[in-house]
Parts: structure tokens; C-alpha cells; sequence
């Protein structure tokens, strides 16, 4: 019953890749209808063992697989991301039917296994099993749209970047076990990181995962697989991946309860930076919430300097962010549908067409942004609030000063939106993007209003 | 701290000790012969910019898969006195997902030259 959701997730793959194999042409409501079914129910199977209350919390596999707290919040997220995006695709994808659609969906949930693998593992082997499983169905997904060029593109960038990234963490792993001598985090009594070797090891085992982040300087490869890959893709990626390198990080700082802080606080300041500042030349909307994803994942970086009050800020914002992300990448998605284009200067006077998405778009940037009363005021709120608390002052004015940065471009978008004139004959949304997008508006709004009910 | 450096030292100084070594004691009698290239003692045909087939990293592929499957294999057959039916049974279940996998591969026609 431990790992039910696992399993689900497992059998659910399996029988898409299996019914793909029987039919070359699949039917796309039956897929996206099984699917949705399976992770619905691999999303309900988590909260058994707090219906049953029965002791399932623990170690398994040799301390190979955790089921905590930690672990459960992390799955519940990343199982409501694959709805979400399941969700999204459907209108992506519907306007041309696809040969091989089956295995789009096949390698979205092997790569949700890879998640819940890599969050639910102390031991660095494991971590990285789960890392590479996520990592080269990300690569495939990424070039899924074969035909077109850019997307190939991409997805081979991905590819390289991806390996080198893989390549720098297994030799951190590799100083690692020659220093502690075994790969488990939670074996290690105390780890000596002013030395030079120690130091390194973690130092590589850092920047592995600051690549799943987009953490500087391993930011490179995100404007441009953003940009090429299919949208509902880059939702995926903006999010879940992210999450799940947080999830490592916070791992790995809480087992071997080493002291990165200096470290860490150069990082967050030198990745929001860069972010904020690329993205005020961005004239293609999916590049701009690439370097916006950047800096976003530079203002989370913020809550690991502080061990009390910052990984529990660092996880409510993780949540917030990925509501906001996806809910905006919803209405990307309709737009590139609805007009053809991915510029920003083509979203000119859509408010007039469309007033309930033009509001859900603004509503989600407003809160990337930080504007009470939104969810992501909060998060940032706890985040400065921890950075000022453990002393880290210019840290929390260098993340205010570049949320200040950021309005030029999330209000930029809104200003075209509703300020310029354009085409002005009304358009319908369609169901299931309008789904998400109230999905992820509801939560927006609700954990900016009621922020207690996630702790 | 110190180990690191004496280390680091040795290591870099044995490298170029060496090539410093074999520049003073080496017999210099260069001729035309010595600057051709070879390959395993072939001269090489064509350039090595050729474009090749990316089929072959399919096959590869296959092929790694089923390595992998003997190289777990093997210490299952070891342990299947100890372990039991269990072990018999999840064996399977792996063969199962490399099978299906196997059979996705061919009923796609990826095993087919073209």
C-alpha cells in the first residue's frame, strides 16, 4: 500500500505505452480520459495513509526510498502538475491529429516517476536514477514535435547541456564517496566542507541540480528550450523540474546539516539579477518567462540561507510559483493558438476580446510579481522575511530592488493587453484550457487570502 | 589542507617532469614518415566529418538494453535460493517491461534498415 501512488503512476505508463503499441493511430480522448483517470487516482492513493493511519512513514529498500512528510508534499505537487499539464495539452495538440501521440503522455508519467523517485531517496544513487529517468524523457518530450525545426533544436541543446550538468554531479558524487565512503545522506555523520575536496564535491553536486533549477551559471540552456519546446512542455519543465532540484537541495542541506549560507546567498542574488535584466529586452513571451523562471528560481534560492524560517517559505513559494507559472503558460498556450504567434506586441488590445483571460493572465503575473493580495506576495513575504532573519539584510534588498525590476516586463505585457488597440471580435476559450486556468486562479487567489491552510 | 597541495603539486610537476624528461633524452631524427597520420597503422579514407546513419545508435540502444537485462539477471539467478518465489516473480515483472519495451521498438519499425 506504501508505494501505491508509485505503482499507479508505473501500471498507468505501461498500459499507454501498451495501448499505443496495439493502435498506431490512438484515439486522443481516450487517451487523455485514462490518464487524467490514473493520476487522478495515483493523486488520491497518497493520502491513504492518512485515512488508514496506519505507521507508513519510514525507510524502505535498505534507506533507498523514503516515505515522509517531505516527500508526500512534493509528490501531491508534482502529481497535480502532470493533471494540469495533461490538461493544457489537449487543446495544445487538438488542432492536428498525431501519429505517435500515445507515447507523449507515456513519457510525461515515466518522467513524473523520475520525480517522485528523485524527491523520495536519501542516497545520492538513487537521486540521481530518478534525475536521469526525468531528465531524457525531458529531453524527448522536448523535441516531440519532430517536424519542426526549432524543437529539435532545443531538444538537442537540452541533450548536451543536460549531460554535462549529469557529468559535473556524478564527479561531486564521485568526491563524495571517496570522502564519507558511502552515498547515503543520512549515514554521513558530519561532512568536513572546508576542506578542498569536500568542498568541491558539493560544490558539483550544487550546480548538478542548480541546471534542473536554471540556477546561475547553469541558466544557459532555458531561453532557448523554452522557447522550442511544445508550451505545454515548457509548463511542465518551468515547474516540475524546478521543484524537484529544490526538493534535493533541501534534502541534501538538511541531512548533512552543512552551512552553504554564504554560498548560497551569492547564488540567489547573482541568479535573480541575471534573470530580471535579460528578460526586460525579451520580445517573445516564452523567452520572457524563461528569464523569468530564472529569476524566479533566484528569489527561492533566498530561503536556504535561513534553516528555521526559510524551507518552509521555500516550499509554500515552490507551490505558489507553479500555480502562477502554469495558469500563465495556459493562457500562452490558448493566445499562440488563437493568433499564431508567440510575439508579445501580436497580444495587443486582447483584453477587448477576451476580458476573463486577459484578467487570469495579469492575475498571475501580478502575482510573480509579489502584489498583495496574492499568493505571491506571501511567499515572498516569508522569503525576505527569513533571508532578514538570518541576517542576510542586502540579500532581502537585492530580491525587493529586483522584484521593483521585474514590473517593467510583466506590466509591459499587460500594458499591451489593455492599453493598445488591436483586432477586436470576441473569442471563446476553450473548456479544458479554461479548466486550468481557474484551477490555478483559484489557488492563487485562495493561498494569497488564506495562506494557513498549507501549514 | 596541506595534502591537497603537496598533492596537487607532485601531480602537476610529474606531468611535466615527464614531457620535459623525454624532450632532453629522446634522440631527435625527425623524417616523412613520422609526420604521416595513421589509424591502426591504416592511412584513413575520407574526411572525418562523414554524415553516418543515426540508425546505428538505435540498434546500439537495443543492444545496451539487453545487456543490462543479463547483467541483472545474473546476480538473480545467485540469490534465487535465498530469496524465493519473490525474487522469481519480480524478475519477471522487469522481463516483462524490457519485452514490452522490445516489442514497441520492432512493432514501430525502428528494427528495420531503411
Amino acid at each position: 500500500m506504501i508505494f501505491l501512488p508509485e505503482l499507479i503512476l508505473l501500471g498507468l505508463a505501461l498500459l499507454i505505452l501498451t495501448y499505443d503499441f496495439v493502435k498506431i493511430i490512438p484515439s486522443r480522448r481516450l487517451l487523455v480520459a485514462v490518464t487524467l483517470g490514473g493520476l487522478a487516482l495515483s493523486f488520491l492513493s497518497v493520502f491513504l495513509p492518512f485515512l488508514t493511519e496506519s505507521a507508513s512513514a519510514g525507510s524502505f529498500l535498505s534507506n533507498m526510498y523514503l516515505v515522509d512528510s517531505f516527500s508526500i508534499i512534493f509528490k501531491t505537487l508534482f502529481l497535480l502538475v502532470g493533471l494540469l499539464v495533461v490538461v493544457l495539452n489537449y487543446d495544445f495538440f487538438a488542432s492536428a491529429v498525431k501519429k505517435h501521440e500515445g507515447e507523449f503522455y507515456f513519457l510525461l508519467l515515466t518522467s513524473l516517476l523520475g520525480l517522485i523517485l528523485m524527491v523520495s531517496s536519501p542516497n545520492l544513487l538513487m537521486i540521481y536514477l530518478g534525475m536521469e529517468t526525468v531528465s531524457f524523457t525531458s529531453y524527448l518530450l522536448v523535441g516531440w514535435q519532430k517536424s519542426v525545426q526549432r524543437s529539435s533544436e532545443a531538444s538537442l541543446k537540452y541533450f548536451l547541456f543536460g549531460a554535462l550538468a549529469s557529468a559535473i554531479f556524478l564527479y561531486g558524487v564521485s568526491f563524495f564517496y571517496g570522502l564519507n565512503g558511502t552515498l547515503d545522506l543520512s549515514r554521513v555523520a558530519a561532512m568536513n566542507i572546508v576542506s578542498p575536496a569536500g568542498f568541491l564535491s558539493i560544490l558539483l553536486i550544487l550546480f548538478g541540480f542548480g541546471f534542473k533549477i536554471a540556477m546561475a551559471p547553469m541558466q544557459f540552456w532555458c531561453p532557448d528550450v523554452y522557447e522550442g519546446a511544445p508550451t505545454p512542455i515548457t509548463a511542465y519543465l518551468s515547474v516540475a523540474p524546478k521543484a524537484a532540484g529544490f526538493a534535493v537541495i533541501l534534502r541534501l542541506l538538511t541531512l548533512l546539516n552543512i552551512d552553504l549560507v554564504t554560498l548560497l546567498a551569492l547564488l540567489s542574488a547573482v541568479t535573480m539579477t541575471i534573470g530580471n535584466l535579460a528578460a526586460l529586452r525579451q520580445r517573445n513571451i516564452k523567452r520572457l518567462l524563461a528569464y523569468s523562471s530564472i529569476a524566479q528560481a533566484g528569489y527561492i534560492l533566498i530561503g536556504l540561507v535561513s534553516p528555521e524560517l526559510g524551507y518552509s517559505a521555500v516550499i509554500f513559494y515552490l507551490i505558489v510559483y507553479t500555480l502562477a507559472n502554469l495558469g500563465a503558460f495556459a493562457a500562452v498556450i490558448y493566445l499562440a493558438e488563437k493568433l499564431g504567434s508567440e510575439d508579445i506586441e501580436s497580444y495587443s488590445g486582447f483584453a477587448r476580446r477576451s476580458p476573463v483571460m486577459a484578467f487570469a493572465f495579469a492575475v498571475f503575473f501580478l502575482s510573480l510579481i509579489g502584489i498583495p493580495p496574492l499568493a505571491g506576495f506571501i511567499g515572498k513575504f516569508l522569503l525576505f522575511k527569513a533571508a532578514v532573519g538570518a541576517g542576510f539584510l542586502w540579500l532581502a534588498i537585492v530580491g525587493v530592488v529586483n522584484s521593483v525590476v521585474s514590473v517593467y516586463y510583466y506590466m509591459n505585457v499587460m500594458q499591451i493587453m489593455y492599453f493598445r488597440n488591436g483586432d477586436e471580435s470576441a473569442v471563446k476559450i476553450p473548456a479544458f484550457i479554461s479548466l486550468a486556468i481557474w484551477v490555478c486562479l483559484a489557488g492563487v487567489v485562495a493561498l494569497g487570502v488564506f495562506p494557513n491552510i498549507l501549514f | 589542507m596541506v595534502d591537497f597541495v603537496i598533492f596537487f603539486t607532485v601531480g602537476v610537476l610529474f606531468v611535466i617532469g615527464a614531457f620535459v624528461a623525454s624532450w632532453l633524452i629522446a634522440p631527435h631524427k625527425p623524417s616523412a614518415a613520422k609526420l604521416s597520420t595513421y589509424e591502426c597503422g591504416e592511412e584513413p579514407v575520407g574526411g572525418s566529418w562523414i554524415q553516418f546513419n543515426p540508425r546505428y545508435y538505435l540498434f546500439a540502444l537495443a543492444f545496451v538494453i539487453f545487456d543490462v537485462e543479463i547483467l541483472f539477471l545474473a546476480p538473480t539467478l545467485l540469490v534465487m535460493r535465498s530469496f524465493g518465489f519473490v525474487a522469481f516473480i519480480e524478475i519477471f515483472i522487469f522481463l516483462f517491461i524490457l519485452i514490452l519495451g522490445l516489442s514497441y521498438i520492432w512493432r514501430k519499425g525502428a528494427l528495420e534498415w531503411m
